[in-house]
């Protein structure tokens, strides 16, 4: 039961929120059973899983390049131009080099996070050498690989057959299969349509090489401890500035999981502008999970499956609007968020008996 | 004198932790009544609760004979109690006028700020305070700032003042004066209550003394008829050890630590050396040096001119010299508190080779050697896997003066290393830096405990203006020199 407790009260949050969710649909003319019904689809069907982890993958990504260095004291608002930059130079090694799929697949996501790192370092030695400061540097890196990334497509790579900007097909050799696919090898059918494939599962390899890197290595111990307390890190021999520019770096780098599962696993091109704003939400998805890279997990996955939820409910009805399901979707999340507040108060209940 | 407060048999249980079991003990109207203890002895919860932030768990408190339950700060406030906190409760960024109406303004919608500082006058005149009320909190001295806080408590009229270590952020002159003001105050029918672990100003100032170990009360007397020793003994429950014996083989041996007319922020043409199997003590006021000369040390900082040796060899920038050091700010220089004991126990050390399984830390190992070293240096509780932040300040220490002894370096800097410890953590300290001089280490003590220095050290040496003031053997020194050499008095 203790270990089950932690869990217990973000659940508490999500019935309530479900309950006040509902009520508002109700309210909006819609039937009562509609929350239910998408949440059904998304947990229980294979088409709706699918696209839940699909949406989660990019998110774990962003969400570990945001806690990285917040643990390291650091706010990365530029995963969303880190991300870009890594695409770029994934769809460029992959539309460019022809190679076996030994040699493709790891030297593409090799060239994303170099990519990614290259950007987060970069946010790293302004903040460590010129003392500018991180948020405002992050967010103009950000405006600057946007127009990057449309440059690269529109001169470097474009596809001249389609009208919309966007690159050439990426080799067939970089293409990364889906689960579907692999599942279908050994005579299952799961995930029937579904573009989730297996970045999926370097995205939790990833959350647990970040978990181990933060508390078993003697780098993750000093980037933790810069994070808490430059002051005491100087005075024990540790460097700031190295700190804050690895940690940058590692940021960066992981964001080439999101180049990875969008342009290697589906849609095998850079499309303009395909990111909805991972890097962004993956500031959310770390804050709910504390900055605790397993943690990022299910909070990723809870972030990807109301994604989904919601999308499935602006298609079953029109009263469910994009903006309606936007605030769904912040008051599930509010709610989860607030266990502190529930705790607190079955505690202070708690107390009164006694 | 009639009994004003009385506490029985008051327990208070926070977890795990026992912070009072079964106090109970009296205090008299108009007196000035000490309570003294090591950290974490209970000192401050026992207030606390008097003063309705904490409930009681069980037990009993009497004002002025009738039971009472205060509910919070107001209910005491209301019946004429006042405290000021270690830590104290202004708003840098209001006026002094400002900050003592707050909370409690007058009646209506508008202030109107000339009767309020006319109002405020007088009472300055009653009770013999002299602050500008017009100037802004920020600017003023602490010991300043702590008289706005006591007046914030007359203007509420409080009749009865409890003081939380009022003098553990003051200088010297600055406690003299607020003694002074208490001592008015008394005079004036004021009942006075001081939280301390300092035996001075217990033993020059208070009438009664509570004495409380563990959380509980060991015995309320009168002051008179205690001793520093006997008082020390109480508080710590058992005789005080005296110092080991030192041996003194230094003169042949050949400097670890030199500085050759170094400069360096505040610090002007500094040159001193330390031997090895020596224990040279820097004194001085705060702020002539003293932090530069860890920061130089530490390798924050590097000379602008000078030379800085260390076993012989002339420092480079951008390399840190291989010394332990003890850093002058424990909270902000010595430990991350928001780190457990363990992972504070190798911080510095944590790319030595020991610690490592293969390419990764190694749990055990670190824990393994966190409980050696916290065995070894008698740090509470043996838990290592506590938040440091959690322990207290002596136990902070004790783990910080560990870890720095098991860098095994040839040098230790020790900056303030007893400075808000209690005094069993200080006799353990004092005697460890003793024990690591008769190793052959070079010890260079940087404290403003004139005490503490001429205890500890073969040579002292006065910090003024970031210059060396003057130098004496410590056999030879005398307070009253040092003294003068700290006030800019050249030798």
């Amino acid at each position: 039961m203790n270990r089950l407790k932690p869990l217990l009260f973000p659940f508490c949050g999500f019935m309530i929120a479900l309950f006040i969710c509902t009520l508002i649909l109700v309210a909006a003319g819609e039937r009562y059973s509609i929350l239910l019904e998408s949440f059904y689809n998304t947990f229980f069907t294979h088409f709706g899983l699918g696209y839940a982890l699909f949406y989660s993958t990019p998110l774990v990504f962003t969400g570990l390049s945001v806690a990285v260095a917040a643990r390291c004291g650091l706010f990365n608002i530029g995963a969303e131009g880190q991300l870009y930059i890594a695409s770029v130079a994934l769809t460029f090694v992959a539309t460019h080099l022809l190679l076996p799929i030994p040699l493709a697949i790891p030297l593409a996501i090799f060239a994303a996070m170099l990519g990614g790192g290259f950007w987060g370092g970069l946010a790293g030695f302004l903040k460590a050498r010129m003392g500018s400061h991180e948020v405002i540097v992050t967010i103009l890196l950000n405006f600057i690989a946007y127009s990057l990334t449309d440059y690269s497509i529109l001169y470097l790579f474009r596809n001249p057959e389609v009208q919309n900007p966007e690159s050439l097909e990426i080799f067939q050799s970089y293409r990364l299969p889906l689960l579907s696919d692999l599942s279908a090898l050994v005579g299952l059918e799961t995930f029937s349509t579904t573009p989730v494939n297996v970045t999926l599962f370097f995205a939790v390899l990833c959350a647990f090489l970040v978990h181990f890197f933060l508390f078993s290595t003697e780098k993750g111990f000093e980037v933790r401890a810069v994070g808490f307390n430059p002051k005491a890190s100087k005075f024990n021999h540790i460097s700031v500035e190295k700190n804050t520019i690895l940690a940058f770096v590692i940021a960066g780098a992981l964001t080439a999981g999101v180049a990875v599962n969008e342009i290697m696993g589906h849609q095998h091109k850079l499309i303009q502008g395909f990111s909805v704003e991972y890097g962004f939400t993956g500031i959310a998805v770390a804050l709910l999970a504390r900055n605790n890279p397993i943690g990022i997990l299910f909070s990723a996955f809870l972030f990807g499956s109301l994604h989904n939820a919601t999308r499935e409910m602006e298609f079953m009805s029109e009263k469910v609007t994009k903006e309606l399901s936007f605030i769904l979707q912040a008051l599930m999340i509010g709610f989860v968020a607030s266990e502190r507040v529930i705790s607190e108060v079955l505690s202070r209940r708690g107390k009164k008996h006694v | 004198m009639a009994e004003l407060i009385r506490f029985e048999n008051v327990s208070k249980t926070f977890g795990e932790v026992k912070a009072n079991h079964g106090v109970s003990f009296s205090i008299h109207q108009g007196s000035l009544h000490g309570i003294v203890g090591e950290n974490g002895a209970g000192k401050s919860t026992i207030m606390k609760i008097l003063y309705g932030m904490y409930p009681v768990d069980s037990g009993e408190i009497f004002f002025q004979g009738k039971p009472v339950h205060f509910k919070s700060p107001l209910d005491a406030i209301q019946r004429g109690l006042g405290m000021v906190h270690q830590h104290f409760m202004l708003v840098p960024t209001l006026k002094v006028w400002e900050n003592i109406v707050l909370g409690s303004e007058p009646e209506g919608i508008r202030l109107h700020p000339s009767e309020i500082i006319s109002e405020l006058s007088l009472l300055q005149k009653e009770f013999g305070f002299n602050l500008d009320l017009e100037a802004t909190i920020e600017d003023l001295s602490v010991g300043i700032q702590q008289q706005v806080e006591i007046l914030k408590l007359l203007y509420r009229k409080a009749e009865t003042l409890i003081l939380d270590e009022p003098t553990a952020v003051l200088t010297p002159q600055e406690v003299d004066s607020l003694f002074a003001k208490l001592k008015t105050l008394k005079q004036q029918g004021k009942t006075i209550v001081l939280i301390t672990h300092k035996l001075k100003e217990i033993l020059s100032w208070t009438e009664f003394v509570t004495v409380m170990r563990h959380g509980a009360v060991v015995e309320t007397v009168e002051t008179k008829s205690l001793t520093e020793n006997s008082l020390a003994e109480k508080i710590i429950g058992r005789k005080q050890k005296p110092l080991p014996k030192t041996q003194t083989n230094v003169s042949d041996s050949h400097p670890i630590l030199e500085l050759k007319n170094v400069s360096y922020d505040k610090l002007k043409n500094l040159s001193f050396s330390v031997k090895k199997g020596e224990i040279v003590g820097i004194a001085g006021i705060d702020g002539n040096g003293q932090a530069e000369l860890a920061d130089l040390l530490a390798g924050v900082g590097f000379p602008e001119s000078g030379e800085l040796c260390y076993d012989g060899k002339t420092a480079v920038a951008g390399k840190t010299l291989p010394l332990a050091m003890i850093p002058p700010d424990r909270h902000a220089q010595a430990a991350i508190l928001e780190f457990t004991v363990e992972e504070n126990a190798i911080l510095g050390l944590q790319r030595s080779p020991r610690f490592r399984e293969k390419v990764l830390l190694s749990k055990t190992k670190i824990s393994d050697f966190a409980k050696n070293v916290m065995e070894a240096f008698d740090v509470r509780p043996r838990n290592c896997k506590a938040i440091f932040s959690g322990l207290s300040g002596g136990n902070q220490q004790k783990l910080v003066v560990g870890r720095e002894s098991e860098k095994n370096a040839a040098c230790l800097v020790a900056c303030h290393p007893t400075r808000g410890v209690d005094i069993g953590a200080i006799e353990f300290i004092h005697s460890h830096l003793i024990s690591l001089k008769n190793q052959g280490k070079g010890i260079l003590l940087i404290s403003s405990e004139l005490d503490e220095i001429l205890a500890l050290s073969d040579r002292v040496i006065v910090l003024y203006h970031g210059s060396v003031a003057g130098e004496k053997i410590a056999s030879e020194a005398t307070e009253r020199e040092l003294g003068l050499w700290m006030t800019g008095a050249t030798a």
